[in-house]
């Protein structure tokens, strides 16, 4: 049997709103290996976001527990987590999240630089050519469409080689055509880089593409099917 | 993590995120650095003359010629000595004249330092020396060759006496205080002074007693001198004599200096608030476009705690820059101040200390960690979770807190400037109830306009309703602008408007000369030369100076003295029958009959002063001999009158043994001759007069007032170049005022415009909304302006006070061209940008 890299043991989280408690996600259990692609869908308000964030370790449970690689992330602080996710994680958003004062090419090689990386623009010119952006190095998003953003975007999560891959909703915002070249290249990346990718979407052809898909409803994980 | 900080920011400032956080720092540092440079630099050229101020190392001053006690002790402890006399007189050559700083010295003189002198206007070779000029010679100083026409070689009259001008003076040890209001400098000897008959009872000279001599001798001297001092604390001898150390002479400067620096650094300080008001709003914009960036950061791993370190590298290194830069502009601006203050400085400027420069430092890191920090503080403690819940909210630090240091930041500054927490806390409450009231009067209008704009036309409505509906921003514009404006309106109104009208308003029959120092023997030999040229002369009064020293039979000890001017200095006195005009009776009776005994009449605000009233006793000194006299009446006068008038007036008679000089006012006729240059403004009379009578002195009304007008305008220049730099703050509040609504007016105006509204009428709304805008900070400036202006010409100038439409203009006009412009321009990416791109910038 494959390593598992995430992993979550009955978590829960809730939330005190101004006059009742809301649970937005009730005893969660999941395992996910190394380099799988598994996709989290459900209908809106589910919970799948919030489920995204706590296995990225962007947010803590009130309850369970979580292990990303062989750390549990579930004991240890903001600052172990923030450790934990400059080694093994990267992000794709719906909005993109790139910095508008700042070129594609700068926007991708900025989180290499972060982490001190030396190679930094190199790789990103590389991955922005992969994402076929070659030609657009020092436009600044304003200058890009939806499409050649989220492009961008994808060289900068690639680029920095995670271990696992986050991204939520990725094409949401993206016309169908769109969105169907930008999941090609994500599976595309995908495949190369041996990541393990967790993505969150509410289209079916998304997450049919992926090998193992986990439903969530009212918060509630239904089933967890491997293909 | 240190490059990448220093390309982050770079990104930022091409970005323009940052403009106008750097530009405020830049601009509050800038004004702080001037008048720092400044005050420091006159401050330091002044004390350097100080060390040999007083050209020796002890100097004995009085009124009075000094007594042969002090001699005798100066003698006994083998000091070398030197006298000096000082008064002022006029001096001519040939048609010319000038009333000039005449200071005859010893040969001895100077004791300490040398006099500089030259042989040539072009000042080729100086030539040191260290005594004064012998009998016969007179040196002068470079401009009265102009004033006189004169050359070296040439005799110039002084009283009955002719001397040679020998040598041209570059500079005395003794030079003074440095201000050059005095007229120009004729060295001579002492032994020619009497010859010169300039030295009479009544006439006002400074005497000095110059000793220099080994350490103890000097300190022994001191010592004797205190003792004596000490002795006389009670006793109502009249205290002639100050003795005069470098070390106090110093002390006086200081203060004053001390004094001068805290009011320009206070000026510059609203320069500073506003500088810091537009810094915090830029930055809290900044903060917002930032969020984003330090979500993604710490979602990628950064910790909190490297993020706060990168933050303090960047606003480190937008402090260090923006002060460096502050400074360099400062120290260019700070020579614009020194040109203004040229005329009237006339010292040797060295190069500044290190003092402004601290200020400069400390002021910058002060704005930054006051103004800009609180409002990026949150940044690093941002949630990583924010990258997928956007809605979340950030923990900005309060409104309140932000204030709070803010106001701690001011006040922390305004001390360190001011050295003094009172002047700081004064100063500080003075300028937020000034704020206060602007507000709530700016608040009037706004409530005033939005009702205005209710049946109006759409983007007037439009317009109006903007600058209500953010009255907030709205009304930190207005403050900001408003008060600038107001104190620019006042400065200015001072300079232009104030001494013309004050002229103006001055009687058809004002003198135009005053005459003084006239002999008794010369006085009807005078009068004959005045009648003779046509000119007509207020009555003529005999004039002696004494002081008070004993009220019913009480003498006034040195202790009481002190506390009121009236008593500690010497007055005028004079002796009529008839009442001068512009003088009122307040209390008692004029003499109808003259009376049994000594009477006198006191001047109202003198008697308050001194607390004395009808019926009481008083002994007065002329020069030493005593007279006893009764306080017969009280007089109010009109100094308006430019009458000679005095605050003692004896019935005739009592003065007669005192040989007074006889004093009048001139009423010639205005001089037509519109070139009023150094040679050709001489009424006929006056050459005529000095002349014939060379010891009077004449000063012409035109004269002192164009005097005034000069130092005036040279103050009000100098705080206007300071309060321009202040309004440049002001405009950048209304920039980063702009900037807090920026994204919501991009996209009200993205959506008007899809829904079709022509550009035309966003444009015409935003001109509207600026426009009025700027009438209104027009309309408070120019009336806090005149307020301010009414209150200086019923109290200061005791005038009466007078409307100036054309500040109202001024005000509103450039308060309505300059927002509009400014703002407009700020605005231009609302109204330019297509909207389907303003939209998608937004989301
Ligand atoms: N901190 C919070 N406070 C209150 N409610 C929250 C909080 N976090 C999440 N929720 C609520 O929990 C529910 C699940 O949110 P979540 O964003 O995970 O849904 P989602 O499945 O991603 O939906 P979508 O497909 O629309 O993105 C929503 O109803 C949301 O409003
Ligand atoms: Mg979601």
């Amino acid at each position: 049997m494959t390593q598992s890299i995430l992993r979550a043991q009955g978590v829960s989280k809730r939330v005190r709103t101004a006059d009742h408690d809301l649970t937005i996600l009730d005893d969660v259990s999941l395992d996910i290996k190394l380099g799988q692609s598994v996709a989290i869908i459900g209908p809106s308000g589910a919970g799948k976001s919030t489920l995204l964030g706590l296995l990225a370790g962007l947010d803590t449970p009130t309850d369970g527990e979580i292990w990303m690689g062989e750390h549990q992330i579930t004991a240890t602080n903001e600052e172990g987590r923030a450790a934990i996710r400059a080694k093994m994680v990267g992000f794709v958003f719906q909005t993109f999240q790139l910095l508008g004062s700042l070129t594609a090419l700068e926007n991708v090689s900025l989180p290499m630089e972060l982490s001190g990386q030396r190679d930094a623009r190199q790789r990103a010119t590389e991955y922005l050519a992969k994402v076929g952006l070659a030609e657009r190095l020092s436009h600044y998003p304003k200058q890009l469409s939806g499409g050649e953003q989220q492009r961008v975007a994808l060289a900068r999560a690639f680029a920095c080689s995670p271990k696992i891959l986050f991204a939520d909703e990725p094409t949401g915002n993206l016309d169908q055509a769109t969105g169907l070249k930008i999941s090609d290249l994500l599976f595309d990346l995908n495949r190369q880089s041996d990541t393990t990718l967790v993505l969150v979407t509410h289209e079916q052809r998304l997450a049919e593409r992926c090998e193992s898909i986990i439903t969530i409803d009212d918060g509630r994980l239904l089933s967890q099917v491997t293909s | 993590m240190n490059f990448i900080d220093v390309k982050l920011l770079w990104r930022d400032w091409k970005g323009g995120q940052l403009n106008l956080v750097v530009s405020a720092l830049v601009l509050a540092v800038m004004v702080v650095t001037a008048v720092s440079l400044f005050a420091d630099r006159v401050e330091r050229g002044l004390n350097q003359q100080i060390t040999s101020f007083l050209a020796s190392d002890l100097t004995l001053r009085g009124g009075i010629e000094i007594s042969d006690d002090y001699r005798a002790k100066a003698q006994e402890l083998n000091l070398q000595t030197a006298d000096l006399a000082l008064f002022r007189s006029m001096v001519f050559a040939g048609d010319n004249n000038h009333l000039a700083s005449v200071k005859a010295v010893s040969n001895a003189y100077p004791l300490r330092g040398e006099v500089e002198l030259s042989d040539d206007l072009e000042i080729g070779k100086l030539s040191n020396h260290t005594n004064g000029p012998a009998s016969g010679e007179a040196w002068v100083e470079a401009r009265l060759f102009n004033l006189l026409d004169i050359k070296i070689g040439d005799k110039i009259e002084v009283g009955y006496l002719k001397l040679t001008v020998t040598h041209l003076i570059v500079n005395e040890p003794d030079r003074g205080t440095g201000f050059t209001a005095a007229g120009a400098r004729v060295m001579m000897s002492i032994d020619d002074l009497p010859a010169s008959q300039l030295v009479r009872p009544g006439s006002r000279i400074g005497y000095r007693f110059l000793m220099s001599g080994d350490d103890r001798s000097i300190e022994t001297y001191k010592k004797w001198y205190q003792k004596r001092e000490d002795a006389l604390k009670n006793s109502s001898e009249l205290k002639h004599f100050r003795l005069v150390t470098p070390e106090n002479a110093e002390e006086q400067l200081a203060d004053a200096m001390q004094r001068g620096r805290a009011f320009l650094l206070l000026s510059g300080t609203i320069g500073v608030l506003l500088a810091g008001l537009a810094m915090a709003l830029a930055s809290q914009r900044y903060a917002s476009r930032l969020t984003d960036q330090v979500a993604l950061m710490k979602a990628w791993g950064q910790s909190t705690g490297s993020i706060r370190r990168s933050q303090f590298v960047r606003l480190f290194i937008i402090a260090s820059v923006s002060t460096i830069l502050g400074m360099l502009l400062g120290w260019l601006s700070h020579y614009m101040l020194l040109e203004v203050a040229k005329g009237v400085l006339n010292v040797e400027l060295p190069l500044p200390g290190a003092r402004p420069w601290i200020v400069a430092v400390v002021t910058g890191f002060v704005c930054v960690l006051g103004f800009a920090l609180p409002a990026l503080w949150h940044l690093p403690t941002i949630e990583p979770l924010r990258v997928l819940r956007r809605d979340l909210p950030d923990s900005l630090l309060g409104q309140g807190r932000r204030l709070a240091i803010g106001v701690v930041s001011l006040l922390v500054l305004t001390y360190w400037y001011s050295e003094s927490l009172i002047t700081s806390l004064l100063f500080l409450g003075a300028l937020f109830a000034l704020f206060a009231v602007c507000a709530l009067v700016a608040l009037q209008f706004l409530k005033l306009v939005q009702n205005l704009g209710s049946w109006r036309g759409s983007f007037v409505r439009l317009g109006l309703a903007n600058l209500w509906r953010r009255r907030g921003q709205t009304l930190v514009q207005l403050v900001g602008f408003s008060t600038t404006l107001m104190l620019l309106l006042v400065v200015t109104g001072l300079r232009t408007n104030l001494i013309a009208e004050w002229e103006a308003q001055l009687p058809e029959d004002t003198p135009s000369h005053f005459l003084y120092n006239v002999a008794d023997r010369e006085v009807d030999a005078v009068k004959q030369v005045l009648a003779d040229s046509n000119v007509t002369t207020t009555p003529w009064f005999p004039m002696v100076r004494g002081r008070l020293v004993a009220i019913n039979g009480e003498a006034i000890t040195r202790e009481r003295m002190s506390q009121s001017d009236g008593l500690s200095r010497e007055v005028n006195f004079t002796q009529t029958v008839d009442l001068p005009t512009s003088n009122e009776i307040v209390d008692g009776q004029w003499w109808s009959s003259p009376p049994a005994g000594l009477e006198f009449s006191m001047e109202e605000q003198v008697a308050t002063e001194i607390g004395v009233g009808i019926g009481d006793e008083i002994e007065f000194s002329v020069g030493g001999i005593k007279i006893t006299a009764t306080l017969a009446s009280i007089r109010s006068v009109d100094w308006q009158s430019m009458n000679p008038n005095f605050y003692v007036v004896f019935y005739p008679g009592a003065l007669d043994r005192y040989a007074p000089n006889w004093v009048t006012a001139v009423r010639a006729a205005k001089s037509t001759n519109v070139n009023r240059g150094a040679l050709a403004k001489q009424a006929p009379f006056v050459s005529k007069m000095v002349q014939l009578y060379p010891t009077a002195v004449v000063l012409e009304l035109g004269d002192v007032i164009a005097r005034i007008r000069d130092v005036i305008n040279r103050v009000t220049q100098g705080l206007e170049l300071i309060l321009f730099l202040v309004l440049i703050c002001g405009a950048l509040v209304l920039f980063a005022a702009i900037g807090v609504s920026y994204d919501e007016r991009l996209r009200e105006n993205a959506i008007l415009r899809t829904l079709g509204s022509s550009k035309k009428i966003i444009i015409g709304a935003l001109a509207v909304e600026f426009a009025m805008l700027g009438a209104i900070a027009g309309l408070i400036a120019s009336m806090g302006a005149e307020a301010i202006l009414f209150f200086v010409q019923k109290n200061v100038f005791d005038m009466v006070a007078q409307w100036h439409p054309s500040l109202w203009f001024v005000g509103i006009g450039s308060g309505v061209v300059l927002i509009t412009v400014l703002g407009l321009a700020r605005s231009r990416d609302i109204i330019t940008v297509p909207p389907l791109q303003s939209l998608r910038q937004i989301t």
